[in-house]
């Protein structure tokens, strides 16, 4: 019975229709978030709970996509997960039969599964931990941090395109000069777009939005322990399908 | 004449020639249609070139928008498969969709969205080259498939587009990451566009899989290569639309 329910779990053709749903979830979500702005833009600024407590609840009818997504994110994990066990068990029990190079070849699928996992774990974790605060850069502001330490903002300078013509007027960098105090002492550290700072944990960034005024730059904060997973994650899975489909081409010619 | 009228005018040039080699395809004449063909991708090469150009100063970020970039993609994909395969009449029916999202520039604004200080960076470039070239890939084993169904069994080579495509667009995915997360301070944003591209790299990881179930012959994988195809010009199409509102500088 055991057996059979892991065998089940850990089926290709769930794998088919899970990924197939998860894809036409997206879809649907991704006119909810165009159609109402206001309560998922605040979601790239708050931790899943957060948010959930100052909107989403307010809004059950808007936001099934988000319960339906996360369940069948959950299902595909364990799916994954049972599949790729299953099939490095099943090959390492064969090592000996083939050669390294074709042993690589075969656990190739099963490490890009590992990598997906790794990913969907740095999501989760980003998702619901760390820290993250949103603020408008403007001489004066000052927020604290859990560490107990706090920013001020001290000054900001943006330098603007003079040409060509077409140009001019047009944010080209801002730089923003901010003091970051901690146990009584204080530092000055300059930021810019595309330039962040990173202190004790946390990184610190200039975003603007797509009118590009220069009168609107936000400064945002983050402690996201969730990135290197999803980063390296990816980085791993890609080079392997790069790897593993390169040699199946060979084999094929 | 200046860069910007270089562009336009090798932009519209381009389109002549390839409407040329389409009619001259009808007609069978293959020579003289390989040779507007050919012509067509020079034109639309020096086009996207000068593009770079278009308001005075280098913007990479131009030289990769979809809507003038994917035409040249797929005329390029047509040229380089004109070399490796053998079937060449089959090759040249791709001509039909080169010249179709070719069209489609003749009805969306020429100018160009003004640089922001968010896009100077090399990964932002590079994830508008790579998700284009991927959706090329869709685009033509959309095609393939297509004739595969129509049963040109030669045609099975549209496989190697998506799986080639599905790497492209997931190179295009870690590029976009990094840059979004240098710029935005996250690798990933609750944001429609994040979420679409999102939802067409999980339909193509779900076509990936599709090889490990014998269920799914060549033929059902011809149609929901098809699918997918729908699926990316749905939502592409969309971001036009949208991109189209957006201010934009020198047309």
């Amino acid at each position: 019975m055991l057996q059979r329910i892991w065998k089940f779990s850990g089926n290709v053709n769930i794998t088919f229709y899970l990924l197939l749903f998860i894809s036409l979830n997206l879809a649907a979500a991704s006119f909810y978030v165009k159609s109402y702005p206001q309560i998922f833009r605040p979601l790239n600024n708050f931790l899943l709970q957060n948010w959930f407590r100052f909107y989403g609840q307010n809004y059950p009818d808007k936001i099934w996509w988000l319960w339906t997504l996360f369940s069948l994110l959950c299902i595909l994990g364990v799916n994954i997960s049972v599949c790729t066990l299953d099939r490095i068990f099943h090959l390492w029990s064969k090592r000996k039969q083939m050669s390294l190079k074709v042993f690589s070849l075969r656990s190739t699928p099963s490490l890009i599964h590992i990598c997906f996992l790794i990913m969907l774990t740095g999501h989760l974790i980003s998702m619901i931990s760390g820290f993250n605060l949103s603020m408008d850069a403007v001489p004066g502001e000052k927020t604290s941090l859990p560490i107990k330490a706090s920013i001020r903002v001290l000054d900001k300078n943006c330098d603007f395109y003079n040409s060509p013509e077409l140009l001019r007027g047009i944010v080209k960098q801002c730089s923003v000069s901010l003091e970051l105090e901690e146990s009584g002492e204080k530092t000055v550290k300059q930021i810019g777009f595309l330039e962040p700072l990173f202190w004790q944990g946390f990184s610190f960034y200039l975003t603007m939005d797509k009118k590009a005024d220069a009168s609107k730059i936000k400064l945002i904060i983050r402690n996201d322990p969730g990135r290197k997973l999803i980063l390296s994650g990816f980085v791993f899975l890609v080079s392997l399908m790069l790897w593993y489909f390169t040699q199946i081409n060979k084999g094929n010619k | 004449m200046t860069l910007t009228s270089v562009s336009l005018t090798c932009l519209y040039l381009a389109i002549g020639y390839y409407s040329g080699s389409l009619v001259f395809f009808i007609l069978k004449k293959k020579r003289t249609m390989e040779f507007f063909f050919t012509g067509g991708f020079l034109f639309h090469t020096i086009s996207q070139v000068s593009r770079g150009w278009f308001i005075g100063i280098f913007t990479p970020v131009a030289l990769f928008e979809e809507v003038f970039f994917l035409p040249w993609c797929l005329a390029f994909l047509v040229l380089g498969l004109r070399f490796l395969e053998k079937d060449r009449d089959l090759i040249y029916t791709s001509i039909s969709p080169v010249f179709f999202f070719s069209l489609i520039t003749l009805f969306v604004p020429k100018g160009i969205v003004p640089p922001s200080p968010n896009m100077q960076t090399f990964f932002a470039p590079m994830f508008f080259l790579f998700e284009v070239l991927a959706h090329a890939c869709f685009v033509m084993g959309a095609w393939f498939a297509f004739r595969y169904l129509h049963r040109r069994e030669e045609a099975r080579f549209f496989d190697s587009f998506i799986i080639w495509g599905f790497i492209f667009y997931s190179i295009a995915q870690v590029t976009g990451a990094i840059w979004c997360y240098s710029g935005w301070a996250t690798l990933f944003n609750w944001s429609s566009r994040h979420l679409q591209s999102a939802a067409i790299w999980c339909f193509y990881a779900a076509y990936m899989h599709l090889r490990f179930l014998p269920v799914w012959d060549m033929k059902k994988k011809a149609g929901f290569s098809i699918a997918g195809f729908t699926l990316v010009l749905f939502l592409s199409t969309l971001g036009y639309f949208n991109e189209m509102n957006m201010p934009r500088l020198g047309g």
